[in-house]
């Protein structure tokens, strides 16, 4: 294809197969990229200035009290209320079944009044029974993070900078692990949001409250290191801007994303659209320069960051390594006598020379050097989830559709050892997903259905097994069992990304994979996995404050750099 | 107390998997409680109600004894109209589609209590852009019928009750009793053929459907012989096989005959109330809601001691 700038324009054909990009392994490599929510959502309030000021505050000397933060778009108002706890750290769980809390808080539309808050001070606390109103579009939890809150309290009330080396190391100094939306316990839907709505986004909601519990944290060190010294310091803005938010995802997320196969499509299409067309750009030398710029920040990142990363991901030693290998071939591309763009040549040989992981930050990092590509892309990704049988379809489209968009599902052996050791189901406690092993464990009778292989298969046969031709209609009369497949393959048949080629029921299955995917989808940084089925991580370092709002922020803020008094504030 | 739209759904969905109903059935047949809501008023009171026998519910009790291109008779005598309710839709959708026109004919118990939410059945075939006519009788509510035809951005829709089944229901029981499915003239055209002159309509297929409707709010004779259950006809007004203009024949007749409707339904009126009650969420009496919810829970496994160690076994470890 020839090289352009027409930037809309992009080469279907170059967008990935779906037998690539939707393999477990390959999403878990997936980075944040300029269409992750928290980005553009942080687009929006820079571009519009958003104010957010702390407008009740009502804390004692531990911290115990409310807070209210407004913020103030162009177009509406919103709060965010604060209830403060300080929880012992044995409480300090981070699962959903946990019953104390560092904080509660909930984001609503117009005013938090003091009638709202008293309310929902009664509400939160119940995570299955209790009740939003429909003003308030989220629900969330946190705790203080048990090792940099204290540190950074204690530093401050000494009269000092913490050690940013130590905090660096999280990154935050409130983690987060819930975020109840979308009509959960009655909180407003995201439908009901009209177009002009600032949050009619995905996840805008959401990631504004990760953003606000950024800077209650901040505000809650600075409270409390006050009250407890006259000569305390406040934490220092670039310290502030360093750091972010933590936040604790679990197996949920697998859930969430087998049964949201159009939203995900959607997601994901956006995102390979936008690289397929900046594959396509024949960039100028001050974009090269540009690219460079960021791929030296992002190596610089990679390399400082000290997380745990497991052998799940790729250590951040070695994404940074990757990066500087492009780094130095960036020269040799640049030299070579080739037809194809320069994105086009550099994506290909990060294709065959370098990690996954490494291989999609340099996708990411072409985006951000590339906004235009994403024009357009953001409104693609608000969907309907409409879906119904078609039940005038013939037995022999649909079992030619399962054969030829399913053949993944189809060749997984399910009689092989270990390939349905799990089943999936939620406890009482507070809905929290589990996992049994079959055989083994009560509460199989429980487990619901998330193999979406395994029922395909089973589609398959009865679809073999049937007598003659017909219909949807009358093959689901005798099948009811199938109705819930059947729509779902009717429904994605035309979406290439909709399906992840997994099977959650296998023994060697590992969730992080789909909580690392998700992650990234919302725009997270920093992952670091506390197990397959647990991933930490932190978003928004390096965001402006809510005084960077107000002065005109710049628009890129990936990848910050350790403040440079970092030194000096050590040796204090 | 206020429940969001999405609970209303979830709620319901997980009361008839705790039931025993497979999940796109239960999905469905939530979803006919929704409409319940949104249409009516009464989704959430009358799935309270059904609570005690949702147990005994069976998709798998269905039958069918007799089928050929665009008739289906479905006897689900011991079970309510709703179990029957998205098989029979998706037949007569089906063979609507294929051939221009889907009838269902369904038996049910005769102490059903979902016959008022059957007007779901008719508001997904208009979903799909069908003419569609609900005929029912039994069960403790009064008899009906539903009239539905596909416009933006949801269906209109009418219904009537009545003290006795309907003309049509009547006619059309007579003929899947005589078991003429496979006459060369289809059932409607049996039960809709006068011989009288007409001049209302120019074509055959607008007098057959003016007549099938005009008889549908017309109660029967009392000597009439209508078991419990409901008649579902889909009509694909785009299908060659029908000339004229089947969609004007509904609407002229909604119009015409508004005040023999116990209720209507224009899309304006139902997209702001769908609005309203995306905006604030929908009314539930607490006891009404504490029962539901209750029921719901038992989708979820019980607390056990491996709650306290982790999401799963070695999982979290």
């Amino acid at each position: 294809m020839a090289p352009n700038r027409g930037t809309n324009r992009y080469d279907p054909n170059q967008l990935r197969d779906p037998a690539e990009l939707m393999q477990p392994g390959r999403l878990a490599s997936l980075k944040q990229t300029r269409l992750s929510f928290a980005r553009m959502l942080m687009d929006k309030m820079i571009d519009e200035a958003w104010d957010v000021r702390v407008t009740r505050t009502n804390l004692d000397e531990r911290g115990v009290g409310r807070v209210v933060y407004t913020i103030d778009t162009p177009d509406r108002v919103f709060s965010f209320g604060v209830f403060s706890h300080a929880s012992g750290d044995d409480a300090n769980t981070d699962r959903i079944i946990a019953e104390d809390w560092d904080m509660w808080g909930f984001l609503c539309e117009g005013r938090a009044t003091p009638d709202l808050m008293d309310s929902q001070f009664e509400e939160l606390p119940h995570v299955r029974e209790g009740r939003a109103t429909s003003d308030i579009l989220i629900w969330t939890r946190a705790n203080r993070s048990s090792r940099f809150f204290g540190h950074v309290v204690d530093a401050l009330a000494e009269g000092h900078q913490p050690d940013v080396d130590f905090c660096a190391r999280g990154g935050y100094l409130m983690r987060s692990s819930g975020y109840y939306g979308n009509g959960l316990n009655g909180t407003k839907e995201f439908k009901s949001m009209d177009g002009d709505h600032p949050l009619a986004k995905p996840y805008f909601a959401q990631m504004l409250t990760v953003w606000l519990l950024r800077i209650f944290s901040f505000d809650l060190a600075d409270h409390v290191a006050a009250a407890r010294s006259d000569d305390a310091a406040t934490l220092d803005h670039d310290i502030k801007r360093f750091m972010g938010t933590g936040n604790s995802s679990g197996i949920g997320i697998v859930h969430y994303l087998t049964n949201h196969p159009q939203l995900l499509h959607s997601w994901l299409r956006a995102r390979e659209v936008a690289l397929a067309r900046v594959k396509t750009i024949d960039p100028t030398p001050e974009e090269v320069d540009r690219f460079r710029t960021v791929l030296d920040r992002a190596e610089r990142w990679f390399t400082a960051d000290e997380c745990d990363t497991k052998e799940y991901f790729l250590s951040k030693d070695e994404i940074a390594a990757g990066l500087e290998r492009a780094e130095r071939r960036m020269e040799h591309l640049r030299e070579d006598i080739d037809t194809d763009p320069l994105w086009t040549r550099l994506c290909a040989w990060a294709a065959d020379a370098l990690e996954d992981e490494t291989e999609e930050l340099i996708y990411s990092l072409l985006l951000d050097v590339h906004p235009e590509v994403c024009s357009g892309l953001a409104e693609s990704m608000t969907v309907s989830e409409r879906s119904d049988v078609i039940p005038e379809m013939t037995l022999e489209t649909l079992a030619s559709i399962v054969t030829a968009d399913y053949g993944w599902a189809l060749d997984i052996d399910f009689e092989a050892p270990g390939a349905e050791r799990y089943f999936w189901y939620r406890s009482i406690d507070s809905e929290e997903p589990r996992l049994g092993i079959r055989g083994e464990h009560d509460y199989e009778e429980y487990g619901f259905p998330i193999d979406i292989a395994r029922q395909v298969q089973a589609l398959h046969a009865d679809l073999t097994a049937w007598n003659g031709t017909g219909t949807v209609a009358a093959f689901l009369f005798d099948h009811p069992e199938h109705r819930s497949i059947v729509e779902r393959v009717q429904t994605v048949r035309d979406l290439r990304y909709a399906e992840i080629r997994a099977n959650p029921l296998d023994a060697d299955f590992i969730p992080l994979s789909y909580i690392s995917c998700l992650k990234a989808i919302w725009g997270i940084q920093k992952a670091h996995p506390k197990s397959q089925g647990w991933v930490r991580g932190t978003f928004y370092q390096g965001a402006p404050l809510p005084d960077d709002l107000r002065n005109g922020a710049e628009s890129y803020w990936l990848y910050p750099s350790k403040p440079r008094q970092t030194e000096r504030w050590r040796e204090q | 107390m206020r429940l969001a739209v999405r609970e209303v759904l979830q709620l319901s969905e997980r009361c008839f998997s705790a039931a025993g109903l497979p999940e796109g059935v239960a999905r469905t047949a939530a979803e006919a409680v929704w409409w319940s809501e949104l249409y009516r008023g009464t989704g959430l009171t009358t799935l309270h109600a059904l609570l005690p026998s949702l147990p005994e519910w069976d998709r798998g009790a269905l039958t069918t004894t007799d089928r050929n291109t665009f008739v289906s008779i479905v006897d689900g005598s011991g079970q309510p109209s709703l179990v029957s309710a998205a098989p029979a839709v998706d037949l007569a959708c089906a063979g609507a589609t294929r051939h221009g026109i889907g009838l269902v004919h369904a038996a049910t118990t005769p102490d059903d209590g979902t016959v008022p939410m059957l007007g779901h059945a008719a508001y997904v075939a208009a979903e799909r852009g069908l003419l569609s006519l609900v005929l029912a009788t039994g069960g403790t509510d009064r008899p009906r019928t539903v009239i539905s035809r596909p416009d933006d951005p949801h269906p209109v829709m009418a219904e009537r009750e009545l003290d006795a089944p309907s003309k049509s229901h009547a006619a059309l029981s007579a003929v899947v009793r005589s078991g003429a499915l496979d006459r060369r003239d289809n059932p409607l055209t049996q039960v809709s053929f006068t011989g009288a002159s007409e001049t209302a309509y120019g074509t055959a297929g607008e007098r057959m459907l003016n007549r099938l409707l005009d008889r549908s709010v017309a109660p029967s004779d009392d000597d009439s012989d209508v078991q419990s259950g409901f008649v579902h006809v889909c009509i694909d007004p785009d299908h060659p096989r029908h000339s004229g203009d089947l969609r004007r024949v509904v609407d002229r007749f909604v119009a015409d005959r508004e005040a023999d409707f116990t209720r209507t339904f224009t899309p304006a009126e139902i997209r702001d109330r769908a609005g309203t009650a995306l905006d604030r969420g929908v009314d539930v009496e607490e006891t009404v809601w504490q029962d539901i919810f209750d029921r719901s829970s038992e989708v979820l496994a019980p607390e056990f001691e491996g709650s306290y160690r982790g999401a799963g076994f070695n999982i979290n470890e």
